[in-house]
């Protein structure tokens, strides 16, 4: 009698803290219907403790597995001058060790239940999962709760992951052929702000600097409850996710935060050209950013998506056609909406349009340069043919249920639209926005945004040893 | 304002419940629920084609794996490779379309499609949105029916697997592998893993195609459909696609492992200047269907099956001989083994290699403790459960089930059979099935410097073996 009391006290909370869980089904069909269903809607419901945190549950008991998944509000965006790096040597600190978990303690309790786990940090957020069998779920609440309610930092620990993050970025970016320019430089080079222009791996220099008591308060600034959102995705009862989340997590407090640094970025000064010698690329290649991509949500924004992936995605894409197969002047195309930066889905404007391509020494920069302004303008004039925006959309939605499979996919795709679109609801409504795009949307798009005077080109010299 | 009122309430139980959480260890669970794969349904069409159908509708998405019996094993050693080139060439060219052609196709049903070579059998795999599995099992169909095997892509597919061989001879693990199954299957089709180049020169349009219609037939076969699909759409374009294929006998079962030599041999592959030294080792096992397979499983997880493991924890973790080793149980239609594997510092192998052999030793001597027992199967059930997430895992399930004729109720009774392993039955499984005093040992690495020091784990001398293990 009790537990229904409460269960009815909970319901009526969700409603009055205005979750979108439970919307009615009308909400859903006054989107554009295109062609067959396009996926299944993710269903969840809400709730958000007295500290500000909020919870969303998602239930699939198909087979005995849980995601949960963290967003916390912080990423390279965040960052002051002189702390670069802190966001991402924050995710590192996060598997150091807690008040009642020993260093090594976090991926030995997953792993002995079969669980795995991990994390990364981009510019606008942080994310850190677990994914383990469904009997285990307050394993892994009880994990999350002592790392952010009481998360051990001590000099040496601080000390030991930045040299881990420094070996990384030696890995990933310093070592890497073309690792700097996509990196560090396209970004550095076509964002003026400095919020938006340095690199989430940060600066030796800046990470070399961090105190034990800089690493400290960037921890209390930002790992606030009411600074994350959660998910549980799987085979759990949302009334038992909701005792088990509001016991582990409503003792930790709140803390006050700085205000959100301004991330407003000017609007493109017309065409710009850099050249960057990379030591270890043994092929030259090109880097090209349009700056003032719109904002997600926005029409123009679904259809750079699509033009992103009918260009350079896949090798049915236009410039993997005439650049690697037709002309061979390149070796590889990558590029689309977000590039090099993020994903499409993963980023809070300003964000990029790019493309990188690792051509042969004997094709001077120029000539490739010129193929991609042919093909930007010409999508500019005449859009899509008819037969490959259709393949197009067929691979995004196969892409995006796919995507959709695991609970950890689900968990990631709702609380990056909590925290990107300010609504997990956004989750259900894009996939069928994206693909309602016409043709005329991305010929308008690629006018209005591939524009020349928007374009930084990047002449990557090759001056490694072949 | 009654609003207002639920709300404390909730708040005010909120809290009481947060006192009570105890923070200081971790919170006790109960056991994992029991997990079954979706029923299936199973046909066969006249011409001896075994279907089976999974219909699992959690997301629009369908894939269909085609199984057909032969694979590496079924052509001979100097044709090592050949297999392979001939499941890769599959989707590149038929008798109406180009392998641009293909990929456009796959692109257009939302999916992919590739094939490969295992031991026992060609796997050739499609995946697509449900609302268009019919063309999807249409170019399915076309591929393994009227592959074209052009002259070009023959000829391009030679040229790269040189260049693979290559690149993958620089690795010392590639070459501890190759020459690992050399032995432990020594006289057996499967002894064979990897091409050489004079076997990558007999990879010819004509012989790859005479490959192709000997091997690929509806009889024998399994077509595995998994996904947002039900029995009626599923049979009627099976029959579409599939009921006019036509073929000989299938490729028969190879016959059985011979017994490999019961006393412990050490081969060494000289790799001058390595700086470190990778051990292959291992000795057969027992096959899936064995009433004590679950006792070895667990065994095999207790000694080197995960990052808690004695190997991981000894080896890596105190000794620091090494970033990675782990142990594991393989299986082929007639064949299972138990392999451990390590690339060590060269200073510390011989060390390594002892400690290793002591833990096998430990393993047969006394019985774990119920600790890593207990923990060994959570984590094993945990893997069970989290492989099943996805229609890949469904499918890959069944398709091991039918590949290797395991019981059908196999996977259903996979948890509870692992549960009922107790630390008694963990020591009788490994005193039968970890054999290190008979163990197949492969290093790769610099003679000079360790041959002198391995010479003592075997009374034998220590073979020198060339880069195929011969």
């Amino acid at each position: 009698m009790r537990g229904r009391m409460l269960l009815a006290a909970a319901l009526a909370l969700l409603s009055a803290t205005g979750a979108r869980g439970s919307l009615a089904p009308e909400a859903v069909t006054s989107v554009p219907a295109v062609g067959p269903p396009a996926a299944a809607r993710i269903d969840f419901s809400s709730f958000t403790l007295r500290n500000g945190m909020r919870v969303l549950v998602s239930r699939d008991a198909s087979v005995p597995v849980v995601a949960v998944a963290m967003i916390v509000g912080v990423g390279g965006r965040h960052e002051a001058r002189g702390r670069s790096g802190f966001a991402h040597l924050f995710e590192h600190m996060m598997f150091e060790g807690s008040a009642h978990v020993p260093k090594g303690g976090f991926d030995r309790f997953l792993e002995s239940f079969g669980g795995d786990n991990n994390a990364s940090t981009h510019e606008d957020f942080t994310f850190y999962y677990e994914e383990l069998p469904s009997n285990a779920l307050a394993v892994a609440l009880w994990l999350d709760a002592d790392r952010i309610g009481a998360l051990r930092v001590t000099r040496q620990a601080v000390k030991n992951q930045i040299e881990v993050v420094k070996e990384e970025k030696r890995m990933r970016v310093d070592n890497q052929p073309y690792g700097a320019v996509m990196g560090v430089e396209m970004a550095a080079r076509s964002f003026e702000n400095w919020q938006n222009a340095h690199p989430v791996i940060g600066s030796f220099e800046d990470l070399d600097a961090a105190s034990l008591k800089d690493v400290k308060s960037f921890f209390d600034a930002y790992y606030s409850p009411d600074n994350i959102t959660m998910a549980v995705v799987g085979d759990a009862d949302p009334a038992e996710v909701r005792r088990l989340v509001t016991a582990y997590f409503t003792p930790i407090k709140s803390k006050p935060r700085p205000a959100h640094l301004d991330t407003t970025e000017p609007d493109p000064r017309g065409e710009r050209a850099f050249t960057v010698k990379d030591e270890h690329a043994k092929l030259p290649a090109l880097g090209v950013t349009w700056k003032g991509a719109p904002a997600r949500g926005t029409v123009s924004h679904r259809a750079l998506v699509l033009l992103g992936n009918a260009l350079f995605s896949g090798k049915s894409s236009r410039l993997y056609q005439s650049l690697v197969k037709e002309s061979r002047t390149a070796v590889s195309v990558e590029g689309g909406l977000g590039f090099p930066l993020a994903d499409w889905d993963e980023y809070q404007a300003p964000g990029l349009f790019g493309a990188f391509i690792v051509h042969k020494k004997d094709q001077p920069f120029a000539a490739v340069k010129e193929l991609i302004a042919a093909q930007t303008a010409r999508v500019a004039a005449e859009g899509l043919a008819p037969e490959e925006l259709e393949r197009v959309k067929v691979k995004f939605r196969s892409d995006w249920v796919r995507a959709e499979e695991t609970r950890l996919g689900r968990a990631r795709r709702l609380l990056q639209s909590t925290l990107l679109d300010g609504d997990p609801e956004a989750a259900n409504r894009e996939l069928s926005r994206i693909l309602a795009v016409t043709n005329e949307d991305i010929r308008r798009a690629a006018a209005a945004h591939l524009k020349a005077e928007a374009a930084t080109w990047f002449e990557v010299t090759a001056g490694g040893v072949e | 304002m009654n609003a207002l009122l639920l709300v404390s309430f909730c708040f005010a139980s909120a809290a009481r419940a947060a006192q009570t959480m105890d923070m200081s260890k971790a919170p006790m669970v109960g056991p994992m629920r029991a997990v079954r794969i979706p029923a299936r349904a199973e046909w066969k069409l006249a011409n001896g084609l075994r279907v089976v159908l999974v219909t699992d509708r959690r997301s629009p998405l369908v894939s269909a794996t085609l199984s057909v019996p032969g694979g590496s094993a079924a052509l001979p050693a100097e044709d090592a490779g050949m297999a392979d080139a001939l499941a890769e060439l599959l989707s590149d060219g038929t008798a109406t379309k180009t392998s641009k052609q293909i990929a456009d196709a796959a692109e257009l049903f939302g999916g992919s499609i590739s094939a490969d070579a295992a031991p026992d059998s060609f796997l050739v795999h499609a995946s697509a949105l449900s609302d268009k599995a019919d063309a999807m099992l249409s170019l399915l169909s076309e591929v393994i029916r009227a592959p074209s095997f052009p002259e070009a892509e023959v000829s391009l597919r030679r040229a790269n697997m040189k260049e693979e061989l290559a690149a993958n001879r620089a690795e010392s693990d590639f070459l501890a592998g190759v020459i690992f199954y050399k032995k432990a299957f020594a006289g057996h089709p499967y002894a064979v893993t990897a091409p050489t180049e004079d076997s990558i020169e007999r990879i010819l349009r004509d012989r790859v195609a005479a490959a192709h219609k000997r091997l690929f037939t509806p009889r024998g076969s399994v077509l595995v459909l998994v996904g947002d699909l039900g029995r009626s759409g599923a049979e009627s374009a099976v029959q579409k696609h599939f009921s006019s294929w036509e073929g000989g006998a299938p490729f028969p079962d190879v016959l059985p492992v011979p017994a490999p030599a019961a006393e412990r041999t050490v081969y060494l592959f000289d790799r001058p200047k390595s700086s470190q030294v990778s051990f292959f080792l291992g000795n057969p096992a027992a096959r899936e269907d064995s009433p004590v397979y679950f006792d070895l499983l667990v065994a095999n997880g207790v000694l080197g099956g995960s990052f808690s493991s004695r190997l991981v924890r000894d080896i890596r973790e105190t000794k620091g001989y090494t970033y990675r080793i782990g142990s594991r149980l393989e299986h082929r239609l007639t064949a299972s083994v138990l392999r451990i594997r390590t690339p060590v510092r060269t200073e510390a192998a011989a060390a390594a290699l002892g400690a290793v052999l002591g833990h096998l030793q430990r393993m047969r001597d006394s019985a774990p403790t119920a600790e890593e027992v207990a923990q060994a199967k959570s984590y094993l059930a945990g893997g069970f459960a989290r492989e099943l997430e996805t229609q890949e895992g469904v499918a890959g399930a069944v398709l091991h089930q039918i590949r290797m004729r395991l019981p059908a109720d196999f996977y259903d009774t996979y948890v509870d059979r692992l549960m009922a392993v107790t630390p008694d039955s963990v020591r009788r499984a490994a005193a039968v099935f970890m054999r290190p005093d008979e163990m197949t040992v492969v290093a790769v690495g610099d003679a000079r410097q360790v041959k002198e020091k391995l010479a003592r784990f075997s009374k034998k001398p220590v073979v020198s073996v060339g880069v195929d293990g011969d």
